[in-house]
């Protein structure tokens, strides 16, 4: 064989590991959610507090790095993190279209709204909060909502938010459906004891 | 290499560590085992007293010569025990009146020529006295070893990742927690876990399994790491235990002696890890500077192994009577603040409450339990520093918590704990079976704010393993927000154990041991069942 170098090669293969990881969560639409590790088992199942249940299983998600033999005489750092780059985004969207499709197939028919075609304006939004259960921080104060999806643009979203500035009724309409979903979580809240 | 390996261990094996596998090997020629000790002065030099397949009582003494032979002074020594083995009655339940029909002097070394020579004058003068002829026998290093590769070395698995595996843990320096994920591959592949055996195949290997067992812990059993000892005994019951259930074998035909001899060896570590304790006053170890990391989650695993070891001897007998005192005077009434690290702490908690109500059972110790599930619901609903899952060791949550001035990797790096328990549910079921109604009305709303998980088994046997592979099922509970008291209580009254294995279930005290050392396998189902045997009842005022 020829020389070669793994100790320090085994550094760099580190690095690039820890990069893909820390970059895959960095851009991907849910790197605001909660991840967990699963330590042993592959099976999955939710038993909510209706008693509705929920199975699933894990998915592999693969993708490729591709290195061509005559790349590697001028191949810099800053190349081989463009090519990681490229494999991260593969990932990433196999990913989000993974967890498009499960959150799709597992949503119950009560929580789904059919837009029928309509393009995404206030009265969609209107409709969406009308099916969801939001909640609130002790304070008073609604959590966060996260969108994801190809309908919720940054363009969009500022349509919206001007299109429900500019006309009072709606945002009436808003700050109504926001008052009827305080009170139905703190009825939640009300609800959550232990009786008898 | 692997026959210099278990030569390598032999010619430096102290004589506990090598009478441990010596036993195993004993019951891998089907001998049962019916006294072993580990030298008190009351045993008249009758290590391991044990009846051959063909029901004849043979009498073993112990000694260790590594590397080096038995020289006529140190036989002198041992002369009178000899003598005492070979025509004494044993005393011992169920042999009180029986003489041994056959003697050992069992060396891991070799034996001088002279004192060949003094061996057979003492067979002469007993043979005078009526004896049979040759009554005391000699097992050497030779016999050993050669036992030790038949009953052992060839069923080893022979792949390069199991010879790495085996090479590390030799390497290791011995003073560390005992990898558990090292010796894991080694113990599933030398019972075949992935196979179905019949009954003869699955009793060599758990008697392979046991020699490998004593031969990893090598570098541990130098340094008197008992605690490294304990881990690897407990494992290799547990493993055998799994075999059994996992072919649909009997266990008590064909792993109970190996289980029980390993039982008593963890029993003797437990023991010994209680001599040291009155030597050294503090429960500190090795560095000191690092000790504001370690030293209260360390005390806390003391106190309950503690706790366990007095629950244990407090139902069988204890070996050592004065290991009674120490054990009390050891394990505090109240533990100090922040003694809660992660969940992992949690089995720890409980053996330790567990102990202080056989001790003096008091509603003190079960609002402690209310205090402690209050702390732990806060925590996982606050803004940060979640108390990690029973997965995460203290080494973990320290490594976590120093991160930048250690400069590693963060053992956390991809798991969250916010708004999860793997415990929770534990601790509500004790406060239900407690009835402490209004403590539990008091923290039902948080309770039913947090996800509550499980890892379910798909077959019992795999509850036993360190790790149960693919085929268990990561189980979310959600709690309805209202509930009956009534309700949770039929919930919480069921006896739990469904999914772990019936050897195991049958043995509460392995099973406390278990979970003790590997918390992850404190599932809402184990807890239950061990509060059922190990909880007292204290008078609380219902309602």
């Amino acid at each position: 064989m020829l020389p070669d170098f793994p100790e320090t090669k085994r550094l760099f293969s580190l690095f690039f590991r820890t990069y893909m990881r820390r970059k895959v969560r960095e851009v991907s639409p849910y790197s605001a959610v909660q991840t967990r590790y699963l330590h042993e088992g592959r099976a999955m199942k939710i038993t909510r507090a209706d008693q509705s249940e929920s199975t699933s299983g894990m998915e592999r998600l693969s993708t490729h790095l591709e290195i061509k033999l005559d790349e590697i005489e001028n191949l810099t750092l800053q190349k081989a993190i463009e090519k990681h780059d490229a494999m991260i985004a593969d990932l990433v969207r196999k990913q989000t279209h993974f967890v498009r499709e499960r959150i799709s197939s597992e949503l119950p028919e009560s929580q789904s709204l059919d837009a029928k075609g309509r393009k995404f304006d206030a009265q969609v939004v209107v409709d969406m909060l009308e099916k969801m259960e939001i909640e609130f921080y002790p304070d008073g104060a609604p959590q966060e909502l996260f969108l994801d999806g190809p309908l919720f643009t940054a363009e969009r979203m500022a349509a919206v938010e001007k299109e429900v500035e500019s006309n009072p009724e709606l945002k009436r309409k808003f700050e109504e459906i926001m008052a009827k979903k305080k009170e139905e979580w703190r009825a939640r809240e009300a609800d959550r004891k232990l009786v008898g | 290499m692997l026959e210099r390996l278990i030569e390598n261990w032999l010619d430096s094996a102290g004589e506990r560590s090598y009478q441990r596998c010596f036993c195993q090997m004993l019951v891998g020629q089907e001998y049962r085992i019916v006294h072993n000790t580990e030298h008190t002065p009351l045993e008249h030099g009758k290590d391991v007293i044990a009846v051959s397949p063909c029901g004849k009582v043979v009498g073993f003494q112990l000694k260790g010569n590594p590397g080096k032979s038995l020289k006529p002074s140190q036989f002198h020594e041992i002369r009178g025990q000899l003598e005492q083995l070979a025509t004494y009655t044993l005393g011992i339940p169920g042999y009180e009146r029986k003489i041994p029909d056959e003697c050992y002097l069992v060396t891991n070394g070799e034996i001088d020529e002279a004192v060949s020579a003094e061996l057979q004058h003492l067979n002469g003068a007993l043979e005078s006295r009526g004896h049979p002829p040759e009554k005391i026998k000699t097992i050497t290093r030779g016999t050993l070893l050669s036992w030790a590769n038949s009953l052992g070395l060839s069923l080893w698995p022979s792949e390069i990742e199991d010879f790495g595996n085996l090479i590390e843990l030799l390497n290791r320096a011995g003073n560390e927690i005992f990898p558990a994920d090292v010796f894991d591959p080694l113990l599933r592949h030398t019972l075949r876990m992935h196979e179905t055996l019949k009954a003869s195949e699955l009793r060599r290997r758990i008697t392979s399994a046991a020699v490998m067992t004593a031969v990893a812990l090598h570098s541990f059993s130098r340094r008197k790491n008992y605690f490294a000892e304990i881990t690897a005994w407990t494992l290799f019951a547990t493993y055998a235990i799994a075999a059994c259930e996992k072919n649909s074998l009997d266990f008590k035909k064909n792993a109970a002696e190996a289980v029980l001899t390993a039982r008593g060896a963890i029993r003797g570590l437990v023991g010994q890890l209680c001599d040291e304790i009155p030597e050294r006053g503090i429960l500190s170890e090795g560095d000191p500077f690092s000790e504001f990391a370690f030293y209260r989650p360390r005390a806390l695993l003391i106190y309950a192994l503690m706790g366990i070891y007095w629950m244990w001897s407090d139902a069988e007998g204890w070996n050592e009577p004065k290991h009674k005192a120490v054990v009390e005077g050891l394990i505090p009434e109240n533990l100090p603040p922040q003694s809660l690290w992660g969940e992992g702490a949690i089995p720890h908690l409980l053996a330790f409450t567990w102990y202080q109500k056989r001790i003096a059972a008091s509603p003190a110790q079960d609002e402690f339990v209310a205090a402690v599930l209050r702390d732990i619901l806060r925590n996982k609903l606050g803004p940060a520093g979640h108390l990690p899952s029973p997965y995460y060791g203290i080494e973990d949550v320290v490594r976590h918590t120093y991160l930048k001035i250690l400069g590693c990797d963060d053992p956390f790096e991809g798991d969250g704990f916010e708004g999860t328990s793997y415990i929770c549910e534990s601790l509500m079921m004790y406060l239900v079976r407690a009835n402490l109604k209004e403590r539990c009305k008091e923290l039902w709303p948080d309770f039913t704010r947090i996800n509550h998980e499980r890892v379910v088994p798909d077959e019992a046997w795999r509850f036993a393993l360190y790790r149960t592979g693919e085929g268990a099922t990561n189980a979310t509970n959600i709690y309805p927000s209202t509930m009956q008291w009534r309700d949770l209580q039929k919930l919480c009254a069921e006896q739990g154990g469904a999914d772990i294995p019936e050897a195991l279930k049958a043995d509460p005290i392995l099973l406390l041991l278990f979970v003790t050392i590997f918390p992850f396998r404190a599932s809402f189902s184990a807890v239950k069942f061990l509060h059922k045997t190990f909880d007292v009842p204290t008078a609380t005022t219902p309602g």
